[in-house]
């Protein structure tokens, strides 16, 4: 525990602007640190806390360079600009938009815009393939890897349906999402099994073909009218960014939801999630970035693993809000948000 | 039946069933002083735990009306806990709010336990109500313990009677017995002597002293009467002869037998101690071979025995002879004490297996040169009331070894209990030395079994019928159950040592309780064929109470009181019709060859029974092997029944009848 | 006839005292099984309600390390426990993940080398019936000893008197049954039992031949 200050120091340090001269090779220099050029897209969170504690529990010193997107692509080919001047050892990206804004598509026509040489590990993308960052997780073929944090829909609904059965379960996704389509492909074929309906709602599309969040409160409403008992949060990239407004729509229907991922439960205020901790998924991505610098490791052949580490999350509040509290047995096993 | 031995017995068991009535009520008195108490703080842990989670759901802020599940909690804990009659979440008015509702009136003198919810306001606490049921069954189980132990005892104290008398003073006394009740009977024909010293000995010298000369007397008188041709003297003496039996010897019940019982039934004990653990004991010794289940490899030790038994009997006959009975016995005690000491250290499989070839091979020689002994011992007339007394001191040891046993196992473990089967083979060899006498007999031997007789006997088909349909299949049943299904089971189950232990008295009992009734009966409707197919058909349909039921401890018992009782009605009839049938084999078939042959059909069952029951557990599982085993001996015992139909009338009813 | 009492009553009263002996032990032995057996199954209760809760758990995909609310929920259940020295939850290792005695955890459950302890284990399989890891509850054998003590006191105690009464009794009767006996076969051998066959064989005897010889 003791280093993580002295990095965060130095990182201090760098964003103050005294920058090391740059090395072109990511080899162990014995006295010298690596350096890790970090970018966030909304500040740091507990992902980092798991990278550093990982890194520092291994014996890597390392000196970070943190850049943060202010939930946005905008600055995102000024990082790409900075990256190739200060030539780090390794670039850290957090979630799908700032990994695509700095690595870009695998298939992309262009790529001048994007970092191609620099090995980048990122962390909570939640699906690299539908993405396109990659185009297969085993076999990465390109200067990107990383860890990816899914937790199974049949588990998903289990969970949902020890808490309070479910009987009709609706879902708001975004049709263009190839990763949310198949989930709910999965969940159709769930609803043998386990004995309930679905209530599918899609997200308007702009004029580009993009997904807007215009009328959220109806579609909500609508899930709500159909008499959906539960609200399923899938791990969406747009969804996940619409939290603040689907959510207290949710509410507002007396619809519970249940998060796929821990910002959800945490910031968006759904009832219960089951979700992989992000301090886990931070020191999974950590465990690659130790094979590219200190092994010298290709990020090309590390293929990308999916977490398998879950937490049950009850959020009270949210509870006492909708008067729908727990199976007294789950708080054996969940953990429980009071504040 | 009025003998010293007998008022002794039951002298003996008056005065100990007295004491030990009296000292098992103190035991059951503290008994439940230590086990209530435990029952109770079972029953507070149940409460606590509910509380603290009741307790902690209040602290989050879940309001009280909205503890979701906690009915279904705490009806859970009612049906897991047989102990546990109600459990409620109270409030301070005593209201119920959640569990199942307080008990109506009458079930108010229930013993309550109650849990206070911390941090709660308003007094709500959990309250479990315990089942008056449990704890009272609690104590019938210690008294059910108690009353096996009360028998247990018993039967071992009636038994050291015979090692304490002595044969020598036991001889005399039942020797002084035997003249006084035949001359209170006007019976004074002269009795064989009895070399036995002290104050009964000289007594019985003495009373023969007085016959002795009376004879002597009559003797002489007669002669002179019968030279002179007195007639009127001759008709005078004539009927002193008739009423008095003067001028006979009396046939003698097999005193000198006696002597046998003490290291008989002290050996026999020591195996019969290992009859709960062995199964689980190897099993849990067993390295996985591959190709066979591990049920298979668990029945090889128990096979290596039995295989050693079967075989070696036939060849220790003359073995025994040669030696000496008594050199004998203490031989095969030593082997014995090697043989269960080497057990308790056996790291392995192979190592058990040669312990207990080695325990197989004491084990049959102590058998051979006891069943010698009681055949030097007795003529004739006396050999049935002999070879009684050497199988009841083999019953009652199989009655009380195995709950000792299995007691033994759970208090010192396996290995521990071995050592003392080692002890109590050590001790048998020293009663042997101590109570057998070292002079034998000599009495012209009968022929000895001729190999070439047994495709003479198999030739029948009658015969043939009887030993592979009946007498094989009912001791494969009898060792696949008793010695090796019931107890991994028992195991498998969860039951102690002590569990299996008692659980293998059942087949005993039955027998030492049913035998001599079945068999009179059998004699009395002279229906021995009846009886044998149906024992065979009761003892293997006992095995289908497993496909009415569940498997659990009970339904073992009863079907092992289902084969205890049709082994009970069958086993005697079954003897004795190969008697009968041995008689209608051609002439030079004797009967020692028949009977020597039915032993051999007999131990070989004995050694196939673990085989087949190990090879069908591995891959049925329990009730399937049962039930195939046990069908398979009702088929066996049907398909006798429809050759004797058949048979009828020429081979096998007439000849008892006229026997 | 004191020849005979002392060859004979000892062996009643060695009899009766060796039964007394084995009857104390397997009464003992019964009543420390029932003992036993109780606070076993308080343990596997506890046991069990806690690797209901794992099993629950990781069929949510909750991994037994990652199951942070196992310290709360051990920490209340051993408050319901006397006689608890700990509760742990293993993994499949053996390595003590969780307990209730802040000491243990992180440690290697030494279970040879654990004698002070009265164990009771319950192992936990997720869905697919592989092993998950274990719960451990550990009682103090110390206190379990000290009430088996007292009860083999207890017990032994009460065999004491009834074990004399009876050697005493047994003893008596043993040897009224023997000079009952003894004094009846004396009498006929020395031919006092005059009215008895016997006697009127010999008179019988005596007669024919002294008209045999007259």
């Amino acid at each position: 525990m003791l280093p993580r200050r002295t990095f965060l120091g130095g990182a201090a340090g760098l964003l103050a602007g005294a920058a090391v001269p740059a090395t072109a090779f990511a080899q162990a220099r014995g006295d010298r640190p690596f350096r890790i050029y970090r970018v966030t897209y909304r500040g740091r969170t507990e992902v980092e806390d798991g990278f550093d504690d990982y890194l520092a529990s291994n014996g890597v010193a390392v000196e970070f360079i943190e850049r943060d997107a202010e939930r946005s692509t905008a600055r995102l080919p000024e990082f790409v600009e900075e990256i190739r001047a200060l030539a780090p050892d390794l670039v850290y990206t957090w979630g799908t938009s700032v990994t695509l804004g700095v690595a870009g598509r695998y298939d992309a026509a262009d790529r001048s815009g994007y970092i191609t040489d620099t090995p980048v590990v990122f962390a909570l993308v939640a699906s690299p393939l539908a993405a396109g960052l990659v185009a297969d997780l085993a076999d990465p073929g390109r200067n990107l890897t990383g860890a990816v944090h899914v937790v199974p829909p049949e588990t998903q609904l289990r969970a949902m349906h020890s808490y309070r059965p479910i009987t009709r379960l609706g879902v708001l996704y975004t049709s263009t999402e190839q990763n949310s389509l198949s989930i709910v492909e999965d969940l159709r074929r769930l609803r043998q099994t386990m004995g309930f309906s679905l209530i599918e709602r899609q997200f308007r599309l702009d004029g580009d073909g993009r997904p807007s969040p215009d009328g959220i409160e109806e579609l909500i409403a609508e899930i709500g009218a159909e008499g959906a008992n539960w609200l399923y949060l899938l791990p969406d990239t747009f969804l996940g960014t619409q939290y603040d407004r689907v959510v207290p729509a949710a509410l507002a229907n007396r619809l519970p939801t249940f998060g796929a991922a821990e910002l959800a439960i945490r910031q968006g205020g759904a009832l219960v999630g089951l979700i992989s901790r992000y301090y886990s998924v931070g020191q999974l991505a950590a465990s690659k970035a130790v094979r590219i610098l200190r092994d010298g490791a290709s990020p090309a052949e590390l293929p990308i693993e999916t977490l398998k580490r879950f937490s049950l999350i009850i959020n009270l509040p949210v509870a006492k809000q909708l008067d729908l509290y727990p199976p007294i047995e789950m708080l054996n096993y969940a953990e429980v948000l009071t504040g | 039946m009025n003998s010293l031995r007998i008022h002794l017995s039951a002298a003996l068991l008056g005065v100990l069933v007295v004491a030990l009535l009296l000292f098992s009520f103190r035991t059951v008195d503290r008994a439940e002083a230590v086990l209530q108490p435990e029952i109770e703080r079972k029953a507070a842990a149940v409460a606590e735990s509910s509380a603290a989670l009741v307790g902690k759901a209040l602290a989050l802020g879940i309001p009280l009306d909205r503890l979701q599940g906690l009915g279904e909690h705490l009806q859970r804990i009612v049906a897991d806990n047989p102990d546990i009659a109600f459990i409620t979440l109270r409030n301070s008015a005593g209201a119920s709010l959640y569990g199942s509702p307080a008990p109506q009136a009458g079930a108010d003198d229930a013993a309550t336990v109650e849990a206070p919810v911390a941090g709660a306001p308003g007094g709500l606490s959990v309250v479990v109500w315990l089942d008056p049921d449990f704890a009272a069954e609690v104590v019938s189980t210690l008294w059910i313990d108690l009353v096996i132990v009360m028998f247990v005892t018993a039967m071992v104290a009636l038994e050291l009677v015979y090692v304490g008398f002595g044969a020598g003073l036991y001889a005399a006394i039942e020797g002084v017995e035997n003249r006084l009740r035949s001359m209170r009977r006007g019976d004074l024909r002269l009795h064989l002597p009895i070399d036995a010293g002290g104050e009964f000995g000289r007594l019985a010298r003495s009373l023969d002293g007085r016959l002795d000369r009376l004879h002597a007397a009559y003797a002489s008188l007669r002669q002179r009467v019968v030279e002179r041709g007195d007639k009127a003297a001759q008709q005078a003496l004539e009927m002193l002869h008739a009423r008095f039996g003067l001028g006979e010897r009396v046939i003698e019940a097999p005193g000198r037998v006696i002597a046998v019982r003490a290291p008989l039934f002290v050996f026999m004990l020591a195996e019969e101690l290992t009859r709960p653990f062995l199964p689980g004991y190897i099993k849990a010794l067993a390295q996985p071979v591959p190709g066979l289940s591990p049920e298979f490899v668990a029945s090889l030790p128990m096979v290596t025995f039995l295989v050693v038994v079967a075989a070696s009997q036939p060849l220790l006959g003359g073995t025994t002879e040669r030696l000496g009975r008594r050199r004998a016995l203490v031989l095969g005690a030593l082997l014995g004490v090697a043989g269960y000491v080497a057990s308790a250290f056996a790291g392995g499989l192979l190592g058990l297996s040669l312990a207990r070839a080695v325990s197989g091979l004491g084990f049959a020689m102590v058998f051979v040169a006891a069943q010698g002994f009681v055949i030097d011992s007795t003529n004739q007339r006396q050999r049935s009331s002999g070879m009684a007394m050497f199988i009841s001191a083999i019953l009652v040891a199989g009655l009380c070894g195995p709950p000792i046993g299995g007691i033994l196992a759970d208090r010192i473990g396996v290995p521990g209990a071995f050592v003392v089967a080692g002890g109590f083979a050590a001790v048998s060899l020293v009663l042997a030395c101590l109570c057998m006498p070292a002079a034998e007999p000599q009495r012209p031997r009968g022929p000895a079994i001729r190999w070439s007789d047994f495709g003479r006997i198999v030739a029948s088909p009658s015969m043939a019928a009887l030993l592979f349909l009946c007498a094989m299949p009912a001791k494969i049943i009898l060792v696949a159950f008793c010695f090796f299904l019931v107890p991994l089971e028992m195991q498998a189950l969860g039951a102690s040592q002590s569990t299996t232990g008692r659980m293998l008295m059942i087949y005993p009992i039955a027998m030492v309780l049913l035998v001599p009734t079945f068999a009179a009966l059998a004699d009395r409707w002279d229906m021995r064929a009846s009886f044998v197919a149906g024992g065979g058909v009761l003892a293997g349909s006992s095995a289908f109470v497993l496909a009415t039921a569940s498997t659990d401890i009970p339904v073992i018992g009863v079907m092992l009181l289902g084969l205890g009782l049709g082994q009970a009605i069958s086993i005697a009839a079954l003897s004795g019709l190969v008697g009968d049938l041995g008689r209608q084999l051609p002439a030079g078939v004797s009967e020692t060859s028949v009977y020597g042959i039915f032993r051999l059909v007999e131990r070989t069952g004995n050694a196939l029974g673990p085989l087949i029951a190990g090879g069908l557990l591995g891959v049925y599982g329990f009730s399937t092997t049962v039930m195939l085993i046990g069908g398979a001996t009702a088929l066996c015992a049907l398909t006798f029944a429809l050759t004797t139909i058949l048979a009828r009338p020429a081979n096998l009813e007439l000849p008892s009848a006229g026997s | 006839m004191i020849r005979l009492a002392i060859r004979t009553l000892p062996v009643f009263a060695v009899i009766i005292g060796f039964a007394m002996i084995l009857a104390a032990f397997l009464n003992f032995s019964g009543v420390r099984t029932a003992y036993l057996d109780l606070i076993r199954s308080r343990m596997a209760m506890t046991a069990g309600a806690i690797a209901t809760d794992i099993a629950k758990a990781s069929s949510l995909g909750i991994r037994l390390p990652e199951q942070t609310t196992l310290p709360d929920l051990l920490a209340r259940q051993s408050s319901a426990e006397p006689l608890l020295l700990s509760i742990d939850v293993e993994g499949s290792e053996g390595d003590i993940l969780f307990s209730s005695d802040p000491a243990r955890t992180g440690t290697l459950d030494d279970i040879a080398g654990d004698t002070g302890a009265f164990r009771h284990r319950q192992d936990v399989a997720n869905d697919f019936g592989a092993p998950v890891g274990a719960v451990v509850v550990r009682l103090d054998r110390a206190a379990i000893d000290a009430t088996i003590d007292k009860l083999r006191v207890d017990i032994l105690t009460a065999a004491v008197p009834a074990g004399l009464g009876a050697v005493v009794a047994g003893c008596l009767i043993a040897l009224l049954l023997l000079t009952r006996l003894h004094r009846i076969a004396r009498r006929a051998s020395d031919g006092r039992a005059g009215a008895e066959p016997l006697g009127s064989a010999e008179a019988e005897m005596a007669r024919l031949q002294t008209s045999e010889a007259a």
